[in-house]
């Protein structure tokens, strides 16, 4: 999850979503999902290369689209003004205050405890909800209690198999258009895997696969 | 955030002019976000402090009943008084 949100951070997103993820678990070393993602030759830097490529096309919003530069266009430094107020006020009011006026809003936005310093002010709104779903789904029916890295990868590649926004709120959609991401369309991770040469499904069933030999 | 080269950020912030209303219209989105953050901390400071509902609305140029409504009723501001 650390890893997905660094990738988010690179990007300069101001939300985390399956591709994030997709890339964090390529980088995750000793996991049999970063092993099987590299044998079909997609390796973090393929997948960030793809990354970059999708926001090259539009297709994932481009670096400006975040907070902090968004107000720095407007001539508002949100590093000064997050220091200012954490030095009146401590950390923790400013992270509840960010959360009060969050909870009013339909934009639901989260913070990750593995940046340090954590920024209240700049938090990212998580769209990882439904491939996390699924990943606890396919941990389930192999009979396990806890969700490991390769569930995370089925659950993302379960998830790549819908069109963007299937089994959204009208909501979830308001947030993702807020975002500058597309409303429909194949799914981001579906084009990076698919650009490499690797088709979606095909990859899963060898995660599948992969995973019922080692039980 | 911290890794991105400042060249680049200046490069994206003078080729995407506060003109464009795609950028324009963002930037008040996140603007009125980061108010609401703000106007949240002082409300829950003064009323940690004893402010008064009518006190707090006079200087955010708002009716009491407008930050009561927004803002009483939240446990945390219950804990502070």
């Amino acid at each position: 999850m650390c890893l997905a949100y660094e990738e988010s951070e690179r990007l300069r997103h101001d939300y985390v979503g399956p591709e994030h993820a997709l890339v964090g678990l390529a980088q995750q070393e000793d996991s049999r999902a970063a092993a099987i993602l590299g044998a079909s030759g997609l390796g973090p830097d393929v997948l960030r290369a793809g990354m970059d490529h999708l926001v090259a096309q539009g297709i994932l919003p481009g670096p400006w689209r975040n907070k902090a530069d968004l107000l720095q266009s407007v001539g508002i430094d949100l590093a000064s003004v997050q220091q200012a107020v954490e030095e009146s006020f401590g950390m923790e009011a400013v992270l509840t205050a960010s959360r009060n006026a969050r909870s009013r809003s339909w934009l639901r936005e989260d913070w990750i405890m593995c940046t340090s310093p954590i920024s209240p002010l700049s938090g990212k709104a998580m769209l990882v909800k439904r491939a996390f779903q699924l990943a606890g789904q396919e941990a389930d029916e192999l009979g396990l209690h806890e969700i490991r890295p390769e569930h995370v990868l089925l659950g993302v590649l379960r998830d790549a198999q819908d069109p963007v926004g299937t089994g959204l709120s009208r909501r979830a959609r308001r947030v993702r258009a807020y975002l500058g991401l597309h409303p429909r369309g194949p799914s981001p991770v579906r084009l990076a895997i698919e650009a490499s040469g690797t088709n979606l499904a095909a990859l899963h069933s060898h995660v599948l696969a992969d995973l019922h030999a080692a039980t | 955030m911290r890794e991105a080269q400042p060249d680049q950020v200046t490069e994206l912030a003078a080729a995407t002019s506060s003109r464009d209303p795609e950028v324009g219209l963002a930037a008040v989105a996140a603007l009125r976000g980061l108010v609401d953050v703000l106007e949240a901390l002082q409300v829950e400071n003064a009323r940690a402090k004893g402010w008064t509902w009518k006190a707090i609305a006079e200087r955010l140029a708002v009716s009491k009943q407008a930050v009561h409504q927004k803002y009483a009723g939240g446990r945390l501001f219950r804990a502070g008084k």
